[in-house]
């Protein structure tokens, strides 16, 4: 009998082995990542295949390196050739807005992006009145004037735990009741039973300058939160508009009862990057030797309010550091305001139903820059 | 749930057994089995173990390599009443029921493999995986097998035909790691899995209930009384239902019986 059983169990094993195929070919088709000389930023959106990619003023677009991160097998190529194009260098002098046209390596799928590249300054008045995209979620432009740089959150992870059956059950959205026009609301949302299995039972909503990298938003989520945006003015403080409510009960990571009443975070910190890639994650971005300076809500004035209630948080020297002026000119600090409706979201600790509203945020800089 | 399930239908096939028995009791011989025997009619009782898989036949292309497999004890009891249709009594038929269970645990690599993440609201995520998937089968079925017997000497018989069987109950999930998953399709966004990132599946609900293939098998009498089996049951419909295309390929649960029996 037990015999019987072992070489029955064998013998099947050893056809299911001897019966695998030979390898189809990949059927992926997509951008997944794109890095290169110069870039300061890039932001890819895979629900409209548009890719934006921001360079300092001056630099020379029509060279522009672009090691683009393709499925295996996968291969890119450009609709209407330019003079310079010699991949992975690009020209983008005559059409600022090309098409890039990925194929998967069996032939069959092909993705069409939209590839962009910009200068651009950061603003210093944030409004939340306009959006770049509204389904299956919320994306707030930067600059409500230019309608260029997108804010970043992590409504894109959100989408994964299959809890958002539309635009409004996200962690961050526009809200309709602003001090002025639009503003954004934040919440902390339930991640359901995916969210659960993936050891992430809450998501805070947030917004922050910068980009979220989804690949990596399970298995590094606090490394897929990059922060910061070049900037090259001296600020001396935040000011802005919020209103906030505590959601009823605080969970840790676990999902188990805590002690304690959430509060939410406002902040915005200045860093040092000497290279273009460098960006403070979620893990690092109040700790990191790089700060120079750090505007930050004090816990005791983050209180629940009903109404919009204005604050003035100050620019303070971190680190035992100064501004540079000859680096402010040349780019080499960068900029990150991050909003939070759980302070500790980012560790998946808080309390579910704690909303943030935040509108009008500027960040008031030294005049003679 | 399952168990009871089980339990009840236990208890059915022992009650008519027993119907059997107090029949013979209460006239002193065993004048049931008799006149069974003189009319050409036997009956058996078998109990043993299903080994086997459910498996897309052949395997498809999106499958790499299977990591490892596990049968899992998968005991079956079945009865049979076999109707000898000549005076030699070589040919028959036999009429079974079946209290059947096929189980099975893979871990296979997979390429490209569709994939529906569903959560508790019914949101789901959808895409192609690309990594390790661990998969557990585990269904309990209630069989009705009908073959044509033929008696090679006083000791084998051989039989095959065709299987009907009803799903009571059933479990196909599982989960994946170490990978990525590239949803909603195959141009979409690519999620790294690493580590201890797992994320889990279940495609129970969409087990199709009624089943049916083919049974073919030998049966040797050790004893006056006790036999030895071996027969192979081989899966004809997808053990999903219809509409159900996350999984994008069919597949078919095949397995091997072995076991003992008693003759009456």
């Amino acid at each position: 009998m037990k015999k019987n059983y072992w070489f029955a169990g064998f013998a099947l094993s050893l056809c299911f082995t001897s019966c695998i195929q030979d390898e189809a070919l990949n059927v992926e088709a997509a951008i997944d990542g794109c890095k290169g000389a110069n870039i300061q930023l890039v932001n890819i959106n895979d629900e409209k295949k548009e890719i934006e990619i921001f360079v300092p003023d001056g630099t020379d677009i029509s060279k522009q390196e672009l090691l683009l991160e393709l499925p295996q097998g996968a291969t890119v190529t450009t609709e209407n050739k330019q003079p310079n194009d010699n991949p992975p260098i690009y020209d983008f002098s005559i059409e600022k807005d090309r098409t890039f046209i990925v194929t998967s390596e069996d032939g069959k799928n092909k993705a069409v992006y939209n590839v962009s590249i910009f200068t651009m300054e950061l603003p210093l008045l944030y409004s939340f009145d306009n959006l770049s995209q509204d389904n299956p979620y919320h994306v707030f432009y930067l600059s409500d004037q230019t309608k260029k740089l997108q804010w970043a959150s992590g409504n894109p992870g959100f989408k994964l735990t299959g809890m958002g059956t539309n635009n409004t059950d996200y962690p961050t959205v526009q809200s309709s009741d602003g001090k002025k026009g639009y503003c954004v609301k934040l919440e902390t949302k339930d991640t359901g039973s995916f969210g659960s299995v993936a050891g992430m039972p809450i998501a805070s909503g947030n917004l922050f300058i910068g980009t979220f990298d989804l690949s990596n938003a399970l298995s590094k989520p606090l490394e897929a939160t990059k922060f910061g945006y070049p900037f090259t003015k001296n600020p001396i403080k935040m000011t802005g508009y919020y209103k906030f409510k505590a959601g009823p009960q605080m969970t840790d990571a676990q999902k188990k009862p805590i002690a304690g009443k959430d509060i939410f975070d406002i902040y915005a910190v200045m860093y040092e990057a000497q290279a273009n890639n460098f960006f403070l994650n979620g893990e690092n971005s109040l700790s990191h030797e790089s700060i120079v300076k750090l505007a930050r809500i004090k816990t005791e004035d983050a209180k629940e309010t009903d109404e919009w209630t204005y604050f003035e948080i100050p620019f303070e020297n971190q680190n035992g550091k100064s501004i540079n002026n000859e680096d402010l000119k040349k780019g080499k600090y960068k900029l990150a305001i991050v909003l939070s409706s759980s302070l500790n979201g980012a560790f998946f600790k808080g309390a579910i139903g704690s909303t943030l509203y935040a509108d009008e945020l500027e960040v008031i800089c030294e005049t003679n820059n | 749930m399952m168990k009871s399930k089980i339990i009840t239908v236990l208890a059915c096939i022992l009650c008519s057994l027993q119907i059997s028995y107090s029949k013979t009791e209460n006239n002193n011989t065993h004048k049931g089995l008799i006149w069974s025997y003189l009319n050409g009619i036997n009956y058996d009782v078998r109990a043993g173990v299903n080994i086997g898989g459910t498996s897309p036949l052949p395997l498809p292309r999106e499958i790499r390599s299977i990591n490892s497999y596990s049968p899992g004890l998968a005991i079956t009891i079945e009865g049979y009443a076999t109707k000898w249709l000549d005076r030699k009594q070589k040919w028959g038929i036999s009429l079974g029921l079946r209290l059947d269970s096929k189980d099975m645990k893979t871990d296979a690599t997979v390429k490209n493999y569709g994939m529906a993440i569903i959560n508790e609201t019914g949101g789901k995520v959808e895409g192609l995986w690309t990594g390790n998937v661990k998969t557990k089968s585990k269904m309990s079925l209630l069989s009705v097998p009908v073959l044509g017997v033929y008696k090679i000497n006083e000791r084998w018989k051989i039989y095959a035909g065709p299987y009907f069987s009803y799903l009571m109950d059933g479990d196909f999930n599982g989960n994946v790691y170490e990978g990525h998953l590239r949803t909603p399709d195959a141009t979409g966004s690519k999620i790294v899995f690493e580590g201890e990132n797992i994320a889990t599946y279940d495609f129970s609900n969409e087990l199709r209930k009624f089943q049916w293939g083919a049974q073919i098998g030998g049966e040797w009498k050790a004893y006056k009384h006790l036999t030895v089996h071996a027969d192979l049951t081989w899966g004809f419909n997808d053990i999903f239902n219809k509409g159900f295309e996350t999984i994008s390929f069919s597949m078919y649960p095949i397995y091997l019986n072995f076991g003992f029996g008693y003759q009456f």
